[in-house]
């Protein structure tokens, strides 16, 4: 034996001295369940590369509204200014009124992202409590499941023409539209997560050895349940990114003088065939944007699922 | 008469003779855009349901090339001298048609038309187009109509619904015999026809009505034909296929003998399967021409406004003169910002979103459309001074002109400072449209109100950036709000606007059709302003039952009103490019009623009609129209 | 068995009636001046508009107008349109767009079902490797973009490339291409991406260890267990996605210009014409329901483990 590891190519391996602390360590992993999904989150070139288009959107939608004064709706007077394509001054061309796109695109980046935001920090926050409660407590499960059949059988459309005529169109009563059918579904979800977890078999075994409740809240319970979260929040985003497109289509989304991803995809989409580009960018925007939310929360929630964890 | 019927029947033989080198098809493929609501032919909300009512439905008069009113199932009409009663002679022998093209056992006869307009009266059908107008017009309808209202709402308990019903009676419409109707008017109508060509007035068969009873028109079967086309094929949201109906008192006129129209709600579909060849026609919207140039079809791009199916209609912006917005109602109330409004309205660059090459061409400075109306000298009311000259200024936009009559304006209304005279900082109340708070100080906030679909929010972004431009920011801050669906209710009525733009057609032949409307309290009076003089004027014309005399006056009540920039006109209806092989000029023309949708002597070839060759169509239309119209 | 059937059906009943009457209660805060154009205002004054609301019966109180429905629908009657298309029947509305939305539906349900199961199989199968990630790539391209952008592209290039029509015709199967598979697209990803994970979760149990360690062949694993085991998960949600399939779709159809249920809804709601809503969210609370009960039986009939009177607790 002692010879064997002579003849192994040199450099490849070398002798280890014994150490009785490093020894000590595999006794105890040091594990951080935070650190591990994001060691697993950042392994993946992919996740990095997308999130980094996230990031970069995000700096462009939130940054150049404040730090450019270019008026997304200026109209220009000179017709000649209209329908203009990208060229210098106007990197992504001019729309019919000789509104600058550039300026457009990032404004509407903004305000697509901010209620995309908006829509799954509420979505999840209220599922998350509503769920949470409705696994914990069985009393409330009767009612709830009734809430859910009812809400989950009410045709979306009814919801999305009604509630612009009792509230006024705009960017909050888009956002109360597609939250009020949202949070249930993401409630429901948690529910069944909780319950699944609550009487799972290594928690009951947990809970047979001792272990506090706040230990198996923080170890056992939450770790399942932040990453599911995280993961319904990513994607609920492209999905309201999505549905704002989908509502300019029928008509029922923002106000035409508010500047979002939506209203500059419909309004390129009528002037397709003469003016490509005035579609083109806010569409390659969406796809982006969506696309790397949609695939930046799969691969965390694959990251973070304890599972995968080495 | 006779001299009429011999006129057209030469007309068509020139027709004939003008067609006769190009290919002609016996097939027209047309589209629609929205589903019809019914074929209850009284009540047509939409233009599919219009079309549906003026090819299947004859009426006692129609309109025709030349925009004339002709016989049609009525063959000769008298009145008496003072124009409240009318008589017409019906064609003997014409018989309803079924949705298979086949005679029915009933003939249309007198009864029929009086029972349309029975079915009509009765607010239980729901007939909205039924307006006040023509309640008020037809002798003891106004009152027949009230009746059945209070008593449907129990306000009214003395008189059962039945007896209410029999006093049908007593209104204005009657069939002396067989085949004699009879109108009796409220007030002398000289230009009563010009009612008769709407849906209001066709005629409806009582026996059929009862058998089919609530399913009247909800299906090609639950109604009969009296009109040039039976509808012979029909699927909701689809298609709908019109057949020449083979006893037609007039068949020998069509030339199509089936109509297949398609619902097609995208436009450049629509553009796309006439290049496909599997449409006679296409209407273009002005990115669509400019996708075609260069193509073999831009030969045959035209635009012909006056043809153009919205000719009728005028578009106007609308002031509030009573607005809860102090400052704009201590502006709007002077008249040199009014006028410095309207000198500062780019109207020519406003049409430019819709029509980028001819944006000038649909321009309109007077509330009547011209070739509308003429008196008995064949002249047309535009041509009357005072109008004649409004119409000449073209676009009226004029930036040094808006800047001097703001300077005016300015001088009159604030102290210089900057401070609008007599007006406080207050909070501007219009919720659910829009809230905000004015300073009492320049700039002047004003406040326009659009609908929240693309064409509007560009218009209403297009006008901010025009009047800042021409007034300076500094003077005028124009504010947005939108409505959702429905202007009058959410916008007009509960006054929520400082400036809106709307749009009117001209519902018949006369001028008082719109300026009788617009007088103090008048039905389209929507910024509540009040002028004496003009009212006085409207009332004086109304009473004159010569033509050229009734016409002085009611152009120098509109002269005045222009004058005075009550309303701001600035464009008619249509500006559609069209490209089409139907040939021009041979359908009826007309603004009034349903005529405009009326496929009735229409001629398709089988190439696209060349712009060169619409020219030379046109050139002689046009003379030909000059010699109807001063014959 | 019975009784839970009966148990279920009841709960399921009153479901279907708090969605209709909510929806019916919150139809009625609509404000009533949606019944009238701008052309209307001009023509009629005051008194008309308020007669013709009452004919259409919108001005009773609401409750009466609940009572009134229902009692059309004890006998069969689903009342006549008021706006939309103004008196014609309800239930000849639907039958006449239903069989289009159905036909695409179903077309769609079994292309996009056959596919994509396949897909999820291969995926599942190959996890990591080529098919994986190209089916990934595919899911999320379909998933991620809105919809309307890449089915609009689907119109007008294809349809330019194969020289198809851009609408759909009835007496052209040529035109029902690229409407069947815009329909599917969706469905397939679906379809693909569930059963995938489904089948890697499965993999993953001790139970696929221990077989495969007992040394059962791959494919009989693959079979046997692990597919077997994840269409049970999946097969609940089969019958509430064919009942449904009746819904259509309002991009697809109003693309392709197909007259079905797509866009009927919408424009029900928009035009306030309140007897084809009711309808209509009466029909698909109905089926989407009675979907969800009929999956619950599908799945105990599909997996011999699950016992319905058990979960009868944990609902729809």
């Amino acid at each position: 034996m002692k010879n064997d590891y002579a003849q192994l190519p040199v450099g490849l391996f070398r002798p280890a001295p014994f150490d009785e602390a490093a020894a000590e360590l595999t006794g105890y992993a040091p594990y951080s369940y935070w650190r591990s999904t994001f060691r697993t989150f950042i392994r993946n070139p992919i996740s990095v590369g997308l999130l980094l288009v996230i990031v970069v959107f995000c700096a462009m939608g939130f940054l150049y509204p404040v730090f450019s004064n270019v008026d997304p709706n200026r109209v220009d007077l000179e017709t000649s200014q209209w329908n203009l394509s990208p060229q210098s001054g106007h990197p992504f061309g001019t729309d019919g009124l000789g509104r600058d796109l550039w300026a457009r695109t990032w404004h509407g980046t903004r305000t697509s992202m901010l209620l995309g935001f908006i829509i799954a920090v509420l979505d999840v926050g209220i599922g998350m409590v509503v769920g949470a409660l409705w696994g914990y407590v069985r009393r409330l499960d009767r009612p709830m499941t009734e809430l859910y059949n009812v809400l989950n059988n009410v045709p979306q459309p009814v919801i999305l023409v009604l509630l612009p005529y009792i509230l006024r169109p705009g960017f909050w009563t888009i956002i109360i539209a597609l939250c009020s059918t949202g949070w249930i579904g993401i409630a429901r979800f948690v529910r069944n997560k909780v319950i699944s977890i609550r009487d799972a078999e290594y928690n009951v075994a947990s809970r047979c050895l001792g272990t506090p409740l706040h230990r198996m809240i923080s170890r056992n319970v939450l770790p399942y349940l932040v990453s599911v979260l995280i993961m319904e929040a990513a994607l609920t985003i492209p999905y309201s990114i999505g549905s704002e497109v989908y509502l300019g289509f029928i008509g029922l989304g923002l106000p035409l003088d508010t500047v979002s991803l939506g209203n500059l995809v419909n309004l390129g989409k009528n002037n397709f065939m003469l003016y490509p580009y005035q579609l083109a960018w806010p569409t390659a925007i969406v796809a982006a944007i969506t696309i790397s939310f949609y695939i930046v929360g799969n691969r965390f929630s694959d990251a973070s699922d304890p599972r995968n964890h080495v | 008469m006779k001299k009429r019927i011999a006129g057209i029947s030469l007309v068509l033989a020139l027709i004939a003779l003008g067609t006769a080198g190009a290919a002609t098809l016996d097939r027209f493929d047309g589209t629609y855009i929205a589903e019809g609501s019914s074929f209850r032919y009284f009540y047509t909300p939409t233009t599919t349901d219009q079309k549906v009512a003026a090819n299947t439905q004859d009426g006692l008069v129609e309109q025709d090339r030349y925009s004339r009113f002709v016989p049609s199932l009525a063959e000769s009409w008298s009145s008496n001298p003072d124009f409240t009663e009318w008589t017409f002679n019906l064609r003997k022998g014409i018989m309803w048609v079924d949705s298979k093209g086949a005679k029915t056992a009933y003939e249309i006869t007198a009864d029929d038309f009086v029972e349309g307009f029975r079915h009509v009266a009765d607010p239980k059908n729901g007939i909205k187009n039924l307006s006040k107008d023509i309640r008020k017009l037809i002798f003891g309808l106004n009152n027949y109509y009230l009746d059945l209202v209070d008593i449907d709402s129990g306000k009214k308990k003395d008189i059962t619904r039945d007896k209410a019903l029999a006093a049908f009676e007593g209104v204005g419409v009657k069939a002396l015999d067989k085949y004699t109707v009879t109108y009796k008017l409220n007030v002398p109508t000289p230009f009563f026809l010009s009612f008769l060509v709407m849906e209001l007035f066709l005629p409806v068969e009582k026996d059929f009505l009862a058998q089919v009873g609530p399913d009247f028109g909800v299906g090609k079967d639950k109604l009969l034909y009296s009109g040039a086309y039976y509808i012979s094929d029909w699927q909701r949201d689809k298609q709908i296929v019109f057949k020449a109906n083979p006893f037609y008192w007039d068949a020998k006129t069509i030339k199509v003998k089936t109509i297949n129209l398609q619902k097609v709600t995208d436009p450049n579909v629509t553009v796309q399967m006439f290049q496909r060849g599997e449409l006679s026609q296409a209407d273009l919207a002005a990115d669509q021409v400019k996708a075609l140039a260069g193509t073999k079809w831009a030969a045959s791009i035209y635009s012909d406004p006056p043809a153009a199916d919205r000719f009728s209609v005028t578009y106007w912006f609308v002031q509030n003169f009573s607005s809860s917005n102090p400052e704009w109602k201590a502006f709007i109330n002077n008249l040199n910002f009014r006028k410095a409004l309207s000198y500062g309205i780019d109207r020519v660059k406003l049409n430019e979103l819709d029509d980028p090459y001819k944006p000038a061409s649909v321009i309109r400075n007077t509330v009547i459309p011209e070739g509308q109306i003429y008196d008995e000298k064949g002249r047309d009311y535009s041509d009357y001074p005072g109008i004649k000259e409004i119409r000449a200024a073209g676009n009226y936009y004029n930036k040094a002109k808006a800047r001097e009559y703001l300077a005016k304006a300015l001088a009159e209304l604030t102290d210089g400072k900057g401070n609008i005279k007599g007006v406080q900082a207050a909070k501007v109340d219009m919720k659910p449209v829009a809230e905000f708070q004015v300073d009492g100080k320049l700039p002047l906030q004003m406040l326009y109100v659009h609908f929240n679909d693309p064409t509007d929010t560009k218009r209403a972004l297009l006008l901010k950036a025009m009047l800042e431009d021409a007034f300076g920011k500094e003077n005028i801050d124009v504010q947005f709000g939108q409505v959702i669906d429905d202007m009058f209710a959410e916008s007009v009525e509960p006054r929520r606007f400082d400036m809106i733009y709307d749009n009117f057609r001209f519902g018949f032949a006369d001028p008082s059709a719109q300026l009788g409307r617009l007088i103090t309290d008048g039905g389209i009076n929507d910024g509540q302003y009040s002028d004496p003089e003009y009212d006085k004027l409207v009332d004086e014309a109304a009473k004159k039952y010569i033509l050229s005399e009734r016409y002085k006056i009611f152009a120098k009540a509109e002269a005045l009103f222009l004058d005075r920039c009550y309303v701001i006109p600035w464009k008619m209806g249509g500006s559609v490019y069209t490209i089409t092989k139907v040939v021009p000029f041979t359908s009826p023309k007309g603004g009034f009623g349903i005529t405009r949708f009326k496929y009735k002597g229409m001629v398709v070839e089988k190439d696209p009609i060349t712009v060169k060759r619409y020219e030379q169509l046109k050139a002689a239309f046009l003379k030909e129209l000059a010699a109807v119209n001063t014959k | 068995m019975g009784s839970y059937i009966l148990k279920r059906l009841g709960q399921s009943l009153v479901t279907v009636v708090i969605v209709v009457v909510s929806v019916f209660m919150l139809l009625r805060l609509m404000p009533n001046s949606g019944y009238f154009t701008r052309e209307d205002y001009v023509n009629m004054d005051q008194a008309a508009r308020t007669a013709y609301l009452r004919n259409l019966g919108v001005l009773d109180n609401p409750f009466v107008q609940l009572a009134h429905f229902a009692g059309g629908l004890m006998k069969g009657d689903l009342g006549r349109s008021i706006s939309l298309y103004p008196r014609s029947p309800v239930s000849s509305i639907i039958a006449e767009k239903a069989p289009y939305s159905l036909c695409f539906g179903l077309a769609s349900i079994i292309i996009s079902m056959s596919l994509g199961l396949g897909l999820g199989v291969l995926m599942a199968r190959h996890k990591d490797g080529f098919a994986d990630w190209m089916g990934t790539l595919y899911v999320t391209v379909v998933r991620a973009i809105p919809s309307l952008i890449w089915l609009f592209f689907i119109q007008l290039w294809i349809s330019g490339l194969m020289g198809w029509p851009m609408i759909f015709y009835l007496d052209r199967p040529v035109s029902w291409i690229l409407p069947t598979i815009s329909f599917s697209l969706a469905g397939l990803g679906w379809y693909a991406i569930w059963l995938r994970r489904f089948m890697v979760d499965e993999e993953n149990r001790d139970y696929v260890k221990f077989a495969t360690s007992k040394g059962l062949p791959r494919t009989r694993v693959m079979r046997g267990h692990i597919l077997r085991n994840a269409m049970v998960v999946l097969v609940q949600y089969f019958p509430q996605q064919i009942l449904l399939t009746i819904a259509g779709s309002l991009l697809i159809e109003s693309l392709y210009n197909i007259p079905g249920m797509g866009g009927l809804l919408v424009s029900a709601v928009r035009q306030q014409d309140n007897p084809i809503v009711q309808t209509i969210v009466l029909l698909y609370a109905v089926l989407g329901v009675l979907g969800v009960f009929l999956g619950d039986l599908l799945m105990a009939f599909v997996d011999p483990r699950i016992k319905l009177a058990d979960c009868s607790g944990k609902g729809a």
